[in-house]
């Protein structure tokens, strides 16, 4: 691993009160784009719909968690 | 019209009846056995229930109507305050962000070095799977403190980061998914090579689909697992906007000690995803991992 | 075109610290358009120079050349070679359609409309149109066997390989089918190499066969070359049902002795003998025996142990020495167990063999068996 990459993804992995959440972000999108991967363009898993609404779940997660800041804090 | 009467015609056959000796024992056998049963999971799930009935009582009359157990005027109050009041929101986001994570890459990983444990011909195989086998038994409080340092030392203390990665590669999870590749013919294998699949297409297009029940069950055990750790968690971070629920909750015990009713709430809110996961995939445990290739 | 030729094969096991010989120095050369039969016990070798062929295996030294290119070292896609399997070996997350249309789909840049095509032609000439959105798990064993073989034939190759792919069906769908991968081999034209431990299967099938016994080739010939002039004993025992008797004689001054009988041979034979003096191994098919009716001077008194009436035939096993052999007789005729048969051995269907080596010495001639047999093979 390059070594600029350690703190770059400690500061990504940490979010503070009112900050969006982009490493959660990112570990939803990636997720998200993995399972949407599967169930929709790889037949071969013969995906349910659990699956799909699944993979578009996530999507919303990781939307959800870039634009974080939904009820400021302390209330 | 006339009318046959079967009534004095005998359909015995004049074979022997049929009569179960041990019927009285079976019986009995049988009661026994599901009182033990009963008893158990009343054991296991009458706390449950009580909790989410006394979450539902005002704070007030918590302790005043203790041995009522169904509330008599049963009430969303304590939901709404400990929602209001807490960042429960965010907490849950954090639980997510990390379950979804580490249950994504645990099967990503876990799939891959079981493949290759089960499948693959490499040196030193008997080597890592008996390392894989041998982290198993290290128990996790052993580990704490110098995994505390470590995170520290590459700077990923308080970071989500810190939580996955002590639970993405999961020895457990390699060791099931090597088990059932185990039992995938080799032939199917050789039969993808021969259609012309490279080793990563074998896997993504063959052995990935047929792994389908046995990564639902990996993936609800991941998710129930990750939902509730706690001590590491705990540890690991200092900051109250990145703990995971679970900890959060712990930590609602200390500042708010009177208020159980809206602890009690935020437990009951906390086990709902848990339930909820193990509702979608209770089809894929009773079915099994009872899809392997070859003759049908 | 599919013209095979396989040139000092050997393959190596190593086991630990030992090593294991799978295959050793075998050389055959494969018509285009020829169906030839690999058979042999387990373990002779016979799947792994199928592997070898597929590419499924590394060859330890040797050359495989298909056409004359040289395939030796070639990934088993771009070796233009088909299999199917014991298990067949279908994806049973996938359809039958899918099952089919996969290697095209995956080795080719045909377009998915082209893929279907082609895989609704060979799946309605393999009878299993109506069959391609279920599942393997749906289709019986013998729906599935079509499959796979659709799955080899939908990409047109060069070369089939069969590995045991009828020994996981029942004994009458085998047969069937036996006769079906026959006509469906000759109406492709297809060089075909069809691995199989079961001699009948070899017999009947393959235009010629390919014993093999501890990785070495033993014969290759037609089956009835393999049958009537066995290069050795080991392919006179193995080809044939019920197998071969063999007596250990004494050869000398012409004549063959056994502990319990001798024979006196012609002029012809002895020349054919000559050199050969001393242990020889006699081999005579079931069926060859002369049963005579009366005991005479070329005779030998076998007491009948066991009858195994089969309709068409009856095998009886008798004694000679304190050794069982097997005797055919037609069936009409009747022995009973107890009674003793008197058999002669008629010069002109002995086969010889060194006792050391094993070695044909004598054989019957391939020539006049196959006068007869012409007509029932066209």
């Amino acid at each position: 691993m390059a070594p600029w990459l350690l703190p770059l993804a400690g500061k990504l992995g940490y979010a503070g009160k009112n900050e969006p959440v982009v490493g959660g972000a990112l570990v939803f999108f990636v997720a998200a784009a993995g399972v949407l991967y599967l169930s929709f363009v790889r037949d071969e898993m013969d995906a349910g719909p659990v699956m799909k609404i699944g993979g578009l779940l996530l999507l919303g997660m990781a939307l959800l968690a870039f634009f974080w800041p939904m009820r400021p804090w302390p209330h | 019209m006339t009318t046959l009467s079967t009534d004095e015609l005998d359909f015995g056959d004049g074979g022997p009846e049929v009569q179960h000796e041990g019927s009285w024992y079976d019986t009995v056998a049988k009661a026994v056995a599901h009182l033990v049963l009963l008893f158990f999971s009343a054991v296991m799930t009458i706390p449950f229930v009580w909790a989410f009935l006394t979450s539902l009582k005002p704070e007030n009359k918590i302790f005043t109507t203790i041995r009522q157990i169904i509330p008599a005027d049963p009430t969303f109050a304590n939901y709404v305050n400990v929602w209001m009041q807490n960042p429960l929101d965010r907490w849950i986001l954090n639980s997510l962000v990390l379950a979804v994570g580490v249950v994504f890459f645990t099967l990503l990983l876990d799939t891959l070095a079981g493949y290759a444990l089960a499948k693959g011909d490499f040196k030193g195989k008997s080597l890592v799977y008996t390392l894989v086998i041998g982290t198993l038994v290290i128990p996790p409080q052993v580990v704490l403190v110098p995994l505390y340092l470590e995170m520290n030392a590459l700077n990923w203390s308080n970071t989500y980061w810190a939580i996955m990665v002590l639970y993405i590669a999961n020895p457990f999870g390699t060791f099931m998914m090597r088990q059932f590749f185990l039992g995938i013919p080799d032939s199917l294998i050789e039969a993808a090579r021969m259609d012309g699949c490279s080793t990563f297409q074998i896997y993504t297009r063959v052995m990935l689909p047929l792994a389908k029940p046995a990564l639902s069950s990996l993936g609800v055990f991941t998710f129930i697992f990750v939902w509730g750790a706690f001590l590491w968690p705990l540890v690991i971070l200092n900051d109250s906007s990145m703990y995971p629920l679970q900890v959060g909750i712990g930590l609602l015990t200390g500042r708010y000690s009177s208020q159980w009713g809206q602890l009690l709430a935020a437990v009951v809110i906390a086990a709902l995803p848990v339930i909820a996961a193990y509702l979608l995939a209770q089809r894929t445990f009773m079915e099994g991992i009872a899809l392997t290739g070859g003759k049908g | 075109m599919g013209k095979l030729d396989i040139r000092n094969l050997r393959k190596v096991f190593a086991d630990g610290d030992q090593s294991i010989v799978a295959v050793d120095d075998l050389d055959i050369d494969i018509n285009d358009g020829e169906f030839l039969i690999f058979v042999g016990p387990s373990g002779c070798g016979k799947s792994t120079t199928l592997r070898c062929i597929a590419g499924l295996e590394t060859v330890t030294s040797g050359e495989i050349l298909l056409n004359g290119d040289d395939i030796t070292h070639q990934p088993p896609t771009e070796r233009d070679i088909a299999m199917v399997f014991q298990n067949y070996a279908l994806y049973p997350h996938m359809t039958a359609r899918k099952n089919i249309g996969f290697g095209l789909e995956m080795s080719t840049d045909m377009s998915g409309d082209e893929i279907d095509r082609r895989v609704s032609k060979v799946a309605e000439m393999m009878g299993i149109g109506d069959l391609l959105e279920k599942k393997p798990g749906e289709l019986s064993g013998g729906q599935q066997q079509r499959v796979a073989l659709g799955r080899a034939i939908v990409r047109e190759p060069e070369v089939f390989l069969m590995d045991e792919p009828l020994s996981n069906l029942d004994a009458k769908l085998r047969t069937t089918m036996r006769t079906e991968l026959q006509n469906l081999q000759q109406d492709l034209g297809i060089t075909t190499i069809y691995v199989t431990h079961d001699q009948t299967e070899a017999m009947t099938m393959g235009d010629r066969i390919v014993i093999l016994d501890g990785g070495e080739l033993q014969q290759i010939g037609t089956p009835l070359e393999c049958y009537y002039e066995p290069n050795n004993r080991f392919v006179a025992g193995f080809i044939g049902s019920p197998s071969m008797n063999f007596f250990d004689v004494e050869y000398s001054d012409g004549t063959l002795v056994h502990d319990s009988f001798e024979c006196d041979l012609s002029e012809e034979t002895r020349e054919q003998l000559a050199g050969h003096e001393g242990a020889l191994t006699l081999g005579v098919r079931p069926e060859s025996f002369d049963v005579r009716g009366e005991r005479g001077p070329e005779t030998i008194a076998a007491p009948v142990t066991v009858t195994e009436p089969m309709g068409e035939t009856t095998y009886v096993y008798v004694d000679i020495g304190d050794q069982q052999y097997t005797v055919t007789l037609t069936g009409e005729r009747v022995a009973e167990t107890g009674t003793t048969l008197e058999l002669a051995i008629p010069e002109e269907k002995m086969h010889l063999f060194d006792a050391k080596t094993g070695e044909a010495v004598k054989s019957r001639s391939v020539s006049n068996a196959t006068n007869v047999s012409v007509d029932v093979r066209a």
